[in-house]
């Protein structure tokens, strides 16, 4: 039964793998479809939380699974994108056209000084340093009193709207957030896709290694943590409309933490894997609602069955250009029944 | 003022290094984050307070009490252990899987703790009358006396476990290479899994002890600790118990000198920022030894 | 395979947008009709409110009658606020029980949990709606408040806090009221005490600069002070992170020569306050707000330690007038516990609610924003005057804000007493 299972399993992953893109498309356009059937606002706004949420995810993905740099502070960029965007939304009335942009560089320019002082320091020291950035930038969220609001936060930060049209409605939310997921996820993996990513992908295998054959492991390093608050800073910015709000509590160290399980509980350095981990992360709590006040309990368990189940993360074990050429090799044998070459696709 | 301010510190520091000890021992063997490891700083405070109501409230009561604790934590993470983070270094999984499961028991028990006890801040009885005394300016209380005392005692009958027993040797040889130990015949499962008993049992004995301190037991008390705990064992060194106990020391007094004299609102701002710059230029910690990596 | 992806994700972008143009053609009508003077709920709420009661009203008058008018409850139920939140649940609990009892106009009751996050409350907040809300009892706590009373004010649903605070909860939003003081009228109001009475001179002030409620106090108090000549010679912070150790921000104090130490703070960290300051030898005399009640029923605490505390609270536990006593007794036989303020809150809320209607052709189908209308007039109206467990003759002003009259309480051998 268990190897049946397994082998379904695994029967999946190969179909997954070889029409990738027709899954990604497929799955897009139900997620452009999913309004028409749940169409509460209840709903609506659920989506448009796993779509931000999985902005999140999928830019601390680029910093932790593919660099291999573990952030506790990715919550500090969300953060400071949501801030700028909610200042400059209620003092100078901006637009979204330029609050957002705003929100990136904001958050870029910030983890660019943070990175080029400490991107040097070896990975588990920036576990600590990042939490340590996260906590001071809360810290001064609530201090700085005249600028932020303190703990009072920022509200009635402008709906969204754009070259006059109303966006702030509960379907055109869910579908700006989709546009901006989808842009998030197309600039990452052609990022990762070109020289810069396998530059990217060898610094992560061996940092000496890819030293040594020329790759200037600091610059990379900093590009990729600047790139990957960016967008934090996006996801952050389109927040403080959405919402309408921003205050520092929702920017902590604690969500840090819920982002980066969402990370590993995907699978670490898998964007599918990533999203995937983002939708149960942020729909798991929405579905416990009913137990009230059993439901952080049961969150905790799910979390500890589901790493025992899968230790490396839902899809994380899965390289799917691995099992690409795998499939492609297995053709191949099963046309020239080539038995020698059994040992290599094994 | 200013040497009040330091024994303030110092009081502060202590629980920061109470819960880094057990903290560092398992990040120097399995280099994993435990998130969990500051639930078991709760959780043994809320059940020695369930002892007491249930033997007496005297000092017998809070020993047994304490043992109680002590048992109750440690046998949980040891069982954590071999349920579940076990399973999950045998499946191969990465040390960040072990992470995100640690974080899960942490939510576990932190809303357990919620659920079982109500949310509502208790207090804790302080069966030890001991009072005060003075030294010059400053208010010393006997408690804070005896919390120090145990927190270096407890670093060095710890260092010597690891320095100096097989049980310590097979813990260095695990955290050198775990395949290796493995085939050298060390147990390593089970070692691991004293490891997680040692560790939660110091964590729980600290949270008896800053819980009775402070005479208060409240459901946030663990979340803040984790972090500083974290800190201060990366800024002794890793896995340097004597280095755990000094971080936990420095980020004390750093936040009360911070909080008297320029702005208690930025203190833990200023304290991380003070860490961040020595984890910077200072990378292996004040104890630690500094490594270097080959391909 | 290259050209391929870049093609796809010029197809997915496309369409994105393209839906994304459309829908703001779409979303433009119901905003419109919304910011009219008579809002329609264009959403799926109300086609969710109407459609239960439907089937009921075929059953004839009758029980059309008894059909329960749907509330909404938003608090932290887990998480480290939840002991505000799990209060002003259960104290809500008992008020809709008793009500229903009666016969009569019929509550029924939903809390959700917003773990004292805004992200989350909103959830809530939208989750209750789906399920038909009728009118909002929340948030329980500030910071949520603020993100879902925009909410509720768009959609015109009443909304009715228990304690949500801060004046930001209220401003601007004429369907939203609250059952507790303002912050800054209870920061005004401590400072206005102190210089009266002459209950010091020197005033050290420590606060959660972490907790909106206590900021709100805390800035309000600081300038009325200034204004009032009092003299705040240290002002310490502290955090939910940092609130078991006391002894700085003290020494801080003893040092400047305070003597007496404004709390603008909830009752737990109060009570190390005290506890920390007699370790230190310093017998300042402390002042407190609303949230300093509850620090006599705190399990096993000292309450010599809090002789001499004086403080503005609307609810006391142990006072003795009937109604108080028989809900702590009420509240103790289903839960086991002193209520706190928060349950008092809930308790006062639903029957505010409960006073409103009362007299009012109110049926439950009714519209959220029908309702919204009706219980504005009820509650702004000069002639609608409450009496709860919270105060004695509350109004309310057009601005949501609450009028009544703090009690300024000092406590002796362990109980209150009224100070004037």
């Amino acid at each position: 039964m268990k190897k049946l299972f397994s082998k379904s399993i695994k029967r999946i992953i190969e179909k997954w793998a070889v029409n990738e893109w027709k899954v990604a498309f497929s799955c897009l356009i139900i997620a452009l479809a999913l309004p028409i059937v749940l169409n509460t606002r209840y709903l609506l706004s659920v989506m448009t939380i796993c779509c931000v949420n999985s902005i999140l995810a999928v830019s601390l993905n680029m910093l932790t699974g593919y660099l291999g740099i573990t952030s506790l502070g990715h919550a500090a960029f969300y953060g400071l994108g949501a801030y700028t965007a909610a200042i400059l939304g209620t003092r100078f009335e901006l637009n979204i056209i330029v609050t957002l942009p705003a929100g990136m560089i904001i958050a870029g320019i910030a983890a660019f000084l943070l990175g080029l002082a400490a991107i040097r320091a070896p990975s588990r020291h920036l576990a600590i340093i990042t939490l340590g950035f996260c906590e001071i930038v809360k810290i001064v969220e609530l201090n700085w009193f005249s600028f932020t609001g303190g703990a009072n936060g920022i509200h009635s930060v402008p709906r969204i709207s754009l070259l006059g049209w109303d966006l702030s409605g509960k379907y055109a939310k869910y579908y700006l957030a989709l546009f901006l997921l989808i842009l998030t996820i197309s600039t990452i993996s052609l990022i990762m896709h070109s020289k810069i990513g396998r530059a990217i992908y060898s610094i992560r295998d061996n940092e000496i290694a890819a030293e040594s054959m020329g790759v200037n492991v600091f610059s990379y390093k900093l590009f990729v943590f600047t790139f990957s608050a960016m967008f934090a800073g996006l996801a952050g910015a389109f927040y403080a409309h959405h919402f309408s709000y921003v205050s520092p509590l929702s920017f902590t160290f604690e969500q840090s933490i819920v982002l980066l399980s969402m990370v590993i509980l995907g699978g670490i350095g898998s964007m599918p894997g990533t999203i995937i981990g983002a939708i149960i992360l942020s729909l798991l709590p929405e579905l416990l609602r009913d137990f009230t006040t059993w439901r952080q309990v049961i969150y905790g368990a799910i979390i500890v069955i589901l790493m025992v189940a899968r230790p490396s993360g839902m899809l994380g074990k899965y390289n799917f250009k691995h099992i690409r050429q795998q499939v492609k090799y297995s053709k191949l044998l099963t046309k020239n029944e080539n038995k020698p070459l059994e040992k290599m696709t094994g | 003022m200013l040497f009040q301010q330091l024994i303030n510190g110092l009081t502060i520091g202590t629980a920061y290094a109470l819960v880094t000890i057990g903290f560092t021992m398992i990040y120097g063997v399995l280099e994993l984050t435990n998130f969990a490891h500051s639930s078991y700083y709760m959780l043994g405070a809320y059940l020695c307070v369930s002892f007491m109501n249930l033997i007496g409230l005297d000092v017998l009561g809070f020993l047994l009490g304490t043992i109680g604790a002590i048992l109750v934590c440690g046998t949980i993470s040891a069982l954590t252990d071999k349920l579940a983070l076990g399973v999950i270094r045998k499946r191969g999984g990465a040390a960040i899987s072990a992470l995100l499961c640690t974080i899960g028991i942490q939510t576990v028990i932190n809303n357990a703790i919620i659920l079982g006890y109500g949310s509502e801040t208790r207090q804790f009885i302080n069966v030890f009358n001991l009072g005060r005394f003075k030294i010059g300016p400053a208010t010393v209380s006997w408690m804070q006396v005896i919390i120090a005392t145990v927190a270096i005692l407890i670093m060095l009958l710890l260092t010597f476990i690891i320095r100096r027993t097989k049980f310590g040797a097979g813990m260095r040889a695990i955290s050198q290479n775990q395949r290796a130990a493995q085939m050298m015949g060390v147990k390593v499962n089970k070692i691991i899994q004293w490891t997680f008993f040692i560790s939660a049992s110091v964590s729980a004995l600290s949270g008896v002890l800053i819980g009775m301190y402070y005479r208060t037991l409240e459901v946030n008390m663990a979340t803040v600790v984790g972090s500083k705990a974290f800190a201060a064992a990366l800024l002794g060194g890793i896995g340097e118990l004597p280095g755990a106990v000094i971080g936990g020391f420095v980020i004390g007094v750093l936040e009360s000198f911070v909080a008297g004299y320029v702005s208690s609102g930025y203190r833990d701002a200023i304290a991380f920022a003070v860490l961040i710059v020595v984890l910077v230029v200072r990378p292996q910690g004040i104890l630690g030894k500094k490594i270097h990596h080959k391909v | 395979m290259r050209r391929k992806n870049y093609f796809t994700f010029v197809v997915a972008l496309v369409l994105c947008l393209a839906l994304l143009v459309g829908c703001s053609g779409q979303a433009e009508k119901p905003t419109d009709t919304s910011g009219s003077a008579a809002p329609v709920d264009t959403d799926g709420g109300k086609s969710d409110v109407t459609e239960p009661s439907a089937p009921v009203d075929t059953d004839g008058g009758k029980s059309a009658d008894t059909a329960p008018i749907k509330l909404g409850g938003i608090g932290p139920l887990t998480g480290g606020a939840a002991v505000y939140g799990i209060a002003a649940a259960n104290g809500a609990k008992i008020a809709v029980d008793e009500i229903n009892a009666l016969g009569g106009m019929q509550f029924e009751l939903k809390f959700e949990d917003d773990e004292h996050d805004a992200e989350k409350s909103v959830n809530a907040y939208n989750a209750l709606k789906d399920w038909g809300m009728q009118i909002l009892v929340g948030t329980v706590t500030t910071t949520p408040g603020i993100a879902v009373t925009t909410e509720s004010f768009s959609d015109r649903i009443f909304t009715l806090t228990p304690s949500a605070s801060s004046p930001a909860v209220i401003e601007g939003k004429d369907n939203v009221f609250q059952m507790c003081f303002t912050d800054p009228n209870q920061g005004i109001a401590s400072a206005q005490y102190i210089q009266e009475k002459q209950l010091g001179t020197k005033v050290a002030i420590i606060y959660n600069n972490a907790d909106a409620y206590s900021t709100g106090i805390y800035e309000k108090f600081a300038s009325e002070a200034k204004a009032k000549n009092l003299e705040v010679v240290s002002t310490t912070t502290f955090t939910d992170d940092t609130a078991n150790d006391f002894s700085v921000q003290l020494t801080e104090a003893q040092k400047a020569g305070a003597d007496l130490i404004f709390l603008p703070i909830y009752y737990q960290p109060a009570s190390l306050i005290l506890a920390q300051a007699k370790a230190m030898d310093y017998k300042p005399a402390f002042f407190g707000v609303d949230g300093m009640d509850g620090i006599l029923t705190m399990e096993n605490f000292d309450t010599a330690l809090a002789e001499g505390v004086m403080l503005l609270t609307p609810f006391a536990a142990d006072a003795t007038d009937e109604r108080t006593v028989a809900f702590v007794k009420k509240y103790d036989e289903l839960y086991k516990e002193v209520p706190n303020q928060f349950a008092a809150d809930g308790y006062d809320v639903v029957y505010a609610i409960y006073e409103a209607l009362k007299d009012k052709d109110v049926k439950a189908e009714m519209s959220p924003s029908d309702l919204c209308d009706l219980l504005i007039e009820a509650f702004t109206s000069e002639s609608f005057v409450f009496n709860g467990l919270t105060g004695e003759n509350m109004t309310w002003a057009k601005s949501g804000e609450v009028a009544k009259a703090p009690k300024g309480m000092v406590i002796e051998n362990g109980v209150y007493v009224g100070m004037d």
